[in-house]
């Protein structure tokens, strides 16, 4: 079967169009997956995974193993043209370093913040204790009320991290973190997208981590006098 | 080895047409056999299910789409049927089915309207007035029915390959014509055409098993494919193609299934 | 729901944490009450909001609606919270509902990352922008505010209501009729693989001036509102710049989470964003979220999805209600 050709073909199409550019990291993968294949093509899937175990390989393992299978099942039914367009189809870097990022941010985003509202219950300080800001809110006082109630003024700008031994700190500063996250991972995968030579749309993604942190830092006075 | 589809209106004869076709070319006739077939496999009632042939669609129809499970259990009640071929099938849809095989014959049989309020009004003892009221009554109804349900007005003629008018031309003789052109080698069902009604029977039996819990399920058959598509949430994408193949009933020669979620917007 | 944890390891982890965190500020808490609420009804009310803001979640997965379209109306609606409050908690709800959902449609490569970076710039402007709407309204019109605030998301949840019913005359792989000038030169094209048809889908957008346009008033209508954007997101993106529906929807939760990540730091630094309140909305959504990935409810999801949109409904006729009383002083009995 020529299931190795028909994907070089698709690998050599893809590289023409510019459309997966992964960077070197890319052709030593595709290289194990159609190692792969051939194992599995030849029913030999036991000595595939143990080809793709086995190290220095084990960075994108699980993905390109689950990748391999599906290809070399489709080239295993004669469909090699599919096989190559699911090949290339295959989310980009930066997608899935984005994805990653976001996702395992608000993971521990959240931890913190259970941990933050432990705290904020167990503890004895008096900032911002649950039963007043509840209370305040369930009297309909406005957010300007219920700070001059606590401190005696609004706080304006990232007043947690004053708070840190406080639990409405910590779940402040958990919460902030999860939205925090996206700037780092808009970051992430804008320069992979420029180690990509995909420079308009990593600029896109700086710039719209540049505008979010404008918002984060506060560069941009509040409209409040 | 052929099938043919009659469309009727109340009282234009198409019954007696289907009657006497069935006889003189010993086929099998069906038409009411369908509901009953239908009430035993889904385990639905038969009244049921000829409300949801012959009542309009209510509004809360549309946007429950509570009718369209009955239509696919008929629906796959008549193609169970179809794929013997030899059939003869009177009553709505069956035209609407099946639009490209080649040994289908699709016909309308017609009336004057002046003919169908003489007949109903002797038989059901009404005034004419009574009697042509309620067939434009009947017909309008089902006209909307069927463009509802198949997408297709029953008046069109393009629905069909030969129509006939029952006022102008006798029984007997539309019974001839349509003997004559079953016995055409046109006619005859060819490997293509059966394979083509058997993957519409399969895919019809698989969204009739589907339908309960999947109400906007479409299933296509093609060979040993079947491509079936739900309506859903994108989060829940993974786990609707699990339970969909889970839920999908065992059918022979079906070997590869693919399932496709159209994400709801949200 | 013992094999949804096994498949899912953090979502174990954080089921466990939640209830465990719960129980033991229960058991532990040092929460003393006040005139209004007893300590034991703070817990409650926090508990209560965690619960809650799961099961939301988990419908809203099933149901295809997002939180946020759902939290902001509603206790806008049927509470007399202050709108700020309530408005920064639903960005919240949003955001991180659409953050759960954002990570697994970019790593399995649905949703095309050019185009979410595209549209991001103009959804993060938007978002800021009404945001600060927000702070401003809030700030110098009071009460008034409050009013035209609800009046205005009254108005909008009608429209969200009759596009879900109508499904937005979505089109599943729409074709461009024109590829103008901007899109052809950005390389707005795509690919992805369809598995039920077995090969790639490609396709091209268009109209990527007016998709700018757009996706600023998208943004904007987020943080101004602290709503959901889905219902806007994908129809742009579908109906206007001809992207297939599966990456328009896919698209939608990235974009969102990112407008919304910007338009919440205005009502951070404002302090409007209060931990107590807002915490157990944010971990409810997250658990929920990915508990709802892998869930699929005994009631149809369509029938979940209609009971939700009758909600809608209800809700934009008594924001109307109570906007126009606001505004007018007069009185509208409705429900």
């Amino acid at each position: 079967m020529n299931v190795k050709d028909n994907m070089g073909r698709g690998v050599k199409s893809d590289t023409k169009e510019g459309r997966t550019e992964q960077g070197k990291s890319t052709g030593k993968i595709l290289e194990d997956m159609f190692t792969a294949v051939t194992f599995a093509e030849r029913n030999l899937p036991e000595k595939a995974r143990q080809y793709l175990d086995a190290p220095p390989r084990v960075r994108t393992v699980s993905r390109s193993l689950e990748d391999a299978f599906v290809a070399g099942a489709y080239a295993e039914e004669g469909a090699h043209e599919t096989a190559r367009e699911f090949l290339d189809s295959r989310p980009p870097l930066a997608g899935r370093v984005y994805g990653d990022i976001v996702y395992w941010g608000t993971v521990a985003a959240t931890i913190l913040t259970i941990i933050g509202q432990v705290v904020t219950f167990v503890s004895k300080s008096t900032f911002m204790t649950p039963s007043y800001v509840l209370s305040s809110i369930w009297q309909q006082e406005s957010v300007e009320q219920i700070w001059k109630g606590a401190i005696g003024h609004l706080p304006q700008g990232h007043w947690y991290l004053k708070h840190l031994g406080t639990g409405p700190g910590i779940t402040e500063m958990s919460l902030a973190f999860g939205v925090f996250i996206v700037i780092p991972a808009l970051v992430g995968s804008g320069l992979i997208l420029f180690r990509e030579r995909n420079r308009l749309f990593g600029s896109l993604a700086v710039t719209a981590a540049v505008i979010t942190t404008v918002s984060m830092v506060g560069l941009l006075p509040l409209p409040v006098g | 080895m052929a099938i043919v589809t009659i469309s009727r209106g109340s009282y234009t004869r198409g019954r007696e047409v289907a009657e006497k076709l069935t006889e003189r070319m010993n086929y099998e006739l069906v038409s009411r056999e369908v509901l009953i077939e239908a009430s035993e496999h889904f385990n639905v009632s038969e009244i049921k299910l000829e409300r949801a042939l012959h009542n309009p669609l209510s509004v809360l129809d549309r946007f429950t789409n509570g009718k369209r499970r009955y239509f696919a259990y008929i629906e796959n009640a008549i193609l169970n049927h179809m794929i013997k071929n030899n059939m003869v099938y009177h009553g709505l849809t069956g035209h609407a089915l099946i639009p490209k095989v080649n040994h289908l014959l699709r016909v309308r049989i017609r009336a004057e309207m002046e003919d169908r309020v003489a007949r109903e009004s002797e038989r059901e003892n009404i005034s004419k007035d009574e009697a042509r009221y309620l067939l434009s009554k009947d017909d309008e109804e089902r006209r909307k029915w069927s463009i509802n349900v198949t997408g297709h007005d029953p008046c069109d003629p393009s629905q069909y390959d030969i129509i006939f008018n029952a006022s102008k031309t006798h029984v007997e003789d539309i019974v001839d014509i349509i003997a004559s052109i079953l016995q055409k080698d046109y006619m005859q069902n060819d490997s293509e055409s059966q394979k083509m009604l058997e993957d519409l029977a399969k895919a019809s039996e698989i969204k009739a098993s589907l339908i309960n819990q999947f109400p906007s399920v479409e299933v296509h058959v093609q060979g040993g494919t079947a491509i079936i598509r739900v309506q859903g949430s994108l989060e829940q994408e993974e786990y609707l193609k699990r339970s969909v193949r889970e839920q999908m009933p065992t059918i022979r020669g079906i070997q590869d299934v693919r399932v496709s979620v159209i994400p709801w917007i949200g | 729901m013992l094999s949804v944890l096994k498949r899912s390891p953090e979502l174990t982890v954080l089921v466990l944490l939640a209830v465990a965190g719960y129980a033991f500020m229960g058991i532990f808490s040092h929460v003393t009450g006040t005139e209004v609420l007893s300590a034991t009804s703070v817990w409650g009310i926090v508990f209560g909001s965690f619960l809650l803001s799961t099961a939301i979640a988990i419908v809203a997965v099933i149901a295809g609606i997002g939180g946020g379209v759902l939290f902001t109306p509603v206790v806008m609606a049927f509470t007399s919270m202050d709108t700020l409050i309530v408005r920064s908690t639903g960005l919240v709800v949003a955001m991180f509902s659409g953050l759960v959902s954002s990570g697994p449609f970019m790593k399995k490569g649905l949703a095309d990352i050019r185009l979410v970076f595209f549209a991001s710039v103009p959804v993060v402007v938007g978002a800021i922008s009404g945001s600060f709407g927000a702070i401003f309204l809030s700030a110098y019109m009071g009460p008034a505010g409050d009013g035209i605030v609800r009046l205005l998301l009254g108005l909008i949840l009608v429209f969200i209501a009759f596009m879900f019913i109508l499904g937005g005359a979505k089109t599943e792989y729409p074709q461009p009729k024109k590829i103008d000038n901007l899109s052809r030169t950005l390389g707005l094209r795509g690919s992805y693989f369809e598995e039920s048809m077995g090969q790639r889908i490609d396709y091209q957008v268009t109209k990527a001036l007016p998709g700018i346009v757009l996706f600023f008033l998208v943004g904007f209508t987020g943080g101004f509102f602290g709503l959901g954007g889905g219902w806007a997101v994908v129809p742009v993106l579908n109906l206007v710049m001809t992207t297939p529906l599966k990456v328009s929807a896919a698209c939608s939760g990235v974009l969102l989470a990112l407008g919304n990540s910007c338009a919440i730091w205005p009502y951070i630094m404002y302090g409007a964003l209060l931990p107590v309140f807002v915490a157990p909305w944010m971990i409810g959504q997250v658990v929920g979220g990915i508990l709802g990935a892998h869930i699929l409810s005994k009631i149809k999801a369509g029938i979940v999805r209609n009971i939700l949109i009758a909600i809608l409904l209800l809700t934009s006729v008594k924001l109307i209600a109570r906007g126009a009383e606001t505004l007018m002083g007069v009185n509208i009995p409705v429900f």
